[in-house]
């Protein structure tokens, strides 16, 4: 975890833990919550593209409150954006309670008023959820009913409208989730049998008026899946198929083609191996409450990358996106673990991940119907378009003393960063990453942990290093430097160092953490969604805590 | 089976559910072309959108906006701002893949002190093109994408307007010195504070443009913003208005010192915006365009 904390941006990190007590006067009832506040004082560097910031500091920062007893629950958010930090959308401004539910279960019966996250199947169709080092938030405000009564039997339900920052999207989201269980439903007759069957199907609708005077916009617009999960000791089968109505949309240029989406995975586990395949395959399906919203606003449904979600900054710095346009992905990976005692186990063990992905755009024809039906184009089902990402990578993991372990990790990347970023001109950059991360225990206090990085590059801005070291002291401290250098930038200018320190001290569930430096402009990814974060220069500092 | 009547449920909500589908085979809505007879008493709709020859949805918008000039005629007005990131000439910015080993491709350069002086006052406007501005009836940082423009231009051009707006340029071909007059008369009671800033654009030039998919070396540029002539580099404008208008009275502003039109501009091809618009809320009350 430390690791993860130190490689992103103080400002954007946090860790939220739980903590019980009970307050007198609620009866058996618990008030739980936490808080962050980040903040940054930015010096404008014109050499890295930092601009000035006329606030000269800003700062971003939540607290939840949640109170539970027996079976009620209810809880708020507060949310300050004064002003929102650079790198997230201009819209959060200012301050408010954007989120606050109540939920009330009785006997097989949830009803939620208020905001709500949920997700139907893989989310294909629905997902309402949170990021906030993405600065994502579309919550549902409206209703959510689950009805678990008969086991082997569950059935939510969503009404509401979409979070859009501090105002909600113009459209009414209503959509309805059934899963069975056919071994639970079932009961005794299914007792002998290994294999669980899980079947589901959601339909999610979307009303927004139609106040375009040239296009006849659908109002209503439909969408929903069916999905399956095949569940044995060691392996397990899931597929998901969804469809869209036509749905002209800014993201699609207003075309009027129904939208598909096929995911399929399997994974198979047993003792030191684990293999995992997946595939999916995206024909116009981004999914709104706001046909003519950009951007992270007003997202319906949750599309994943199908990639290795990296951690280490120069493995992560070409991220992929989805693209709900349209896209053919898949995934593989590997991971086998050496026994103890073997050859390349040695003394402790070692740990092997190999992982594969690569994304393509869908084979099309225009079809120049813009006058007509404006469907747009035609797709070749099985056909592959450009590719837009590839990533092909070996982790090692290695202990090799009590004191000593290390990961090592290397790969080749393929990124089109005219489809990924929208951008015009550019070639498919190839890159090759290498890490070295090392951790060493130098007594029972102290941990120094090493971070060296390469990645080499032609295109773009070239080849980075990079190095990092962390000593942890004790259990409440730890100091980290870190330097990432652009030293194959083709512009001799840009060949920049961006230095930074960062310190940090927690205790119980308390964390603060102050830094310096120069952050590099880049995207910034989680599972798929992405959000551009400028250059900056200046001080930063996180505090977090929860009870 | 006892579970028969909760699945029974849930499909009879699935089928009511279901329901809720708009489905559509004739997208158009309007025939193209006509334009509309104006109405002095009502509001005219302006158009201020960001756009660049690398922008590869900005084609399709500018489909949008012939698309509404040709139904609402004089009663709505476009600017196109080039400026920022899309907007670069090649070289500097990476030529599109469309057009390699094409000298001279995509080296068209429309940028402006004042399309940056928007790009300042609306930071959002040119980081992601086709978006932009109608009437400015959005919160000061906020620009809106090219589906929400139809919508609103209809909207506008249907409500009554504040004032009357006429603008009357004067224009000498031999010196290309240019000057203007602009007034109005109030037709309903107005609290605050205006200015008028006079935006000369100009249409028919001929260079690259990407769609994403394809260069098109002949696509025709229309309305691209050139200057502020009153306040040059500047989107400022002038004061003219103060205080609450009196139903009936007059408000003008006319150019102190001519504006002299550069020799890289068609005079034939030009036109003048006059915007009139509340310096606090930035909306723009009433608009007009004339041709030099």
């Amino acid at each position: 975890m430390k690791k993860i904390l130190i490689l992103i941006p103080v400002a954007l990190t946090g860790i939220v833990g739980a903590l019980q007590a009970q307050i007198p006067g609620l009866g058996n009832g618990q008030i739980h919550g936490n808080f962050q506040i980040d903040a940054q004082y930015y010096n404008p560097d014109s050499a890295i593209g930092a601009p000035a910031v006329p606030e000269k500091a800003l700062s971003n920062g939540f607290g939840n409150l949640i109170y539970t007893n027996g079976k009620f629950m209810a809880g708020i958010r507060y949310e300050h954006y004064l002003n929102v930090m650079q790198g997230f959308p201009v819209e959060y401004k200012g301050t408010g309670i954007p989120y606050r539910f109540a939920t009330y279960n009785n006997d097989g019966l949830e009803i939620t008023v208020g905001s709500s996250y949920d997700q139907f199947g893989s989310g294909i169709v629905y997902r309402a959820f949170e990021d906030r080092g993405l600065g994502y938030d579309n919550a549902l405000d409206g209703a959510r009913v689950r009805f678990t009564k008969v086991k082997g039997l569950a059935i939510k339900g969503v009404w509401g409208k979409q979070r859009t920052f501090f105002t909600s999207s113009p459209g009414i989201v209503r959509g309805i989730d059934g899963e069975i269980n056919l071994n639970e439903l079932l009961g005794h007759k299914m007792d002998s049998c290994k294999t669980t069957f899980i079947l589901g199907g959601n339909f999610v609708s979307r009303y927004q008026i139609d106040q375009n005077p040239l296009l006849d916009m659908p109002q209503n617009v439909g969408a929903w899946s069916a999905r399956m999960n095949i569940i044995r000791p060691k392996l397990n089968l899931f597929g998901e198929w969804g469809y869209k109505i036509n749905d002209p949309t800014l993201g699609n240029n207003y075309i009027y083609k129904p939208g598909t989406a096929l995911f399929v995975s399997a994974t198979y586990a047993t003792k030191g191996l684990g293999i995992m395949v997946a595939a999916k395959q995206i024909d116009n399906f981004g999914f709104r409450s706001d046909r003519d919203a950009a951007g992270n606003t007003a997202i319906i449904n949750y599309l994943p990358a199908l990639t290795k979600q990296h951690t280490y900054q120069l493995a992560a710095y070409y991220p992929y996106a989805t693209q709900p346009n349209g896209e053919i992905s898949w995934q593989a990976e590997i991971g086998y673990k050496f026994k103890k005692g073997t050859a390349l186990g040695g003394k402790y063990g070692t740990s092997l991940t190999l992982n594969y992905s690569q994304a393509h755009g869908l084979d099309s024809t225009e079809l120049h119907d813009e006058a007509t039906t404006a469907l747009g184009y035609e797709t070749n089902l099985f056909g592959l378009g450009a590719l837009y990402f590839q990533d092909v990578n070996i982790e090692v993991f290695k202990k090799f003393s009590p004191n000593f372990k290390g990961t090592f990790l290397t790969g080749v990347l393929q990124y089109n960063k005219n489809v990924i970023e929208g951008k015009i001109g550019y070639p498919i950059i190839m890159t090759h990453y290498i890490v070295f991360d090392l951790i060493f225990k130098l007594n029972d206090k102290m941990t120094l942990r090493t971070d060296l990085e390469h990645m080499y590059a032609k295109e773009d801005f070239g080849s980075w290093g990079m190095g990092l070291a962390e000593l942890t002291i004790g259990e409440h401290f730890f100091v980290a430097a870190m330097d990432q250098y652009n030293y194959g930038n083709k512009h001799e200018d840009l060949r920049i160092h961006y230095m930074n320190a960062q310190a940090g001290y927690y205790w119980g569930t308390n964390r603060i953490v102050v830094g310096y430096g120069k952050q590099r402009a880049g995207i910034f990814c989680v599972g798929g969604v992405c959000r551009f974060v400028p250059a900056s220069n200046g001080f930063t500092l996180s505090i977090t805590s929860s009870f | 089976m006892k579970n028969a009547k909760y699945i029974s449920v849930a499909a009879v909500a699935a089928v009511f559910l279901f329901s809720m589908c708009d489905y559509v085979t004739a997208p158009r809505d309007v025939v193209i072309g006509g334009g509309g007879n104006f109405d002095t008493t009502k509001r005219v709709a302006l158009i201020e959108e960001w756009t660049g020859h690398t922008c590869i949805a900005c084609p399709a918008a500018a489909r949008d906006i012939h698309t509404l000039d040709s139904i609402y005629g004089e009663s709505f007005i476009a600017i196109s701002i080039h400026d920022d990131y899309f907007a670069e000439p090649c070289p500097p910015h990476p030529l599109p893949n469309c057009a390699t080993g094409v000298p001279g491709a995509f080296a068209e350069d429309f940028r402006c002190p004042t399309g940056a002086s928007y790009s300042a006052t609306w930071p959002s406007g040119p980081s992601s093109p086709p978006q932009g501005l109608v009437n400015r009836l959005h919160p000061s940082d906020q620009v809106i994408t090219r589906g929400a423009w139809p919508g609103l231009v209809d909207s506008v051009v249907n409500e009554l307007a504040a004032t009357s707006i006429h603008l009357e340029p004067t224009y000498n071909s031999a010196t290309r010195a240019l000057t203007f007059n602009v007034w109005g008369v109030w037709m309903q009671a107005y609290t605050g504070d205006l200015n008028v800033a006079v935006m000369l654009t100009e249409s028919g030039m001929v260079g690259w443009q990407t769609d994403g998919t394809s260069c098109d070396s002949q696509f025709v540029f229309e309305h691209v913003l050139r200057e502020c002539v009153n306040t040059p580099g500047s989107i400022t404008g002038s004061p003219v208005f103060s205080g609450t208008s009196t139903i009936g009275t007059r408000w003008s502003y006319t150019l102190p010192t001519a504006y002299t039109l550069p020799v890289a501009f068609d005079a034939s091809h030009c036109h003048l915006v006059a915007i009139l618009y509340n310096t606090t809320t930035q909306e723009v009350i009433q608009a007009w365009e004339e041709d030099l």
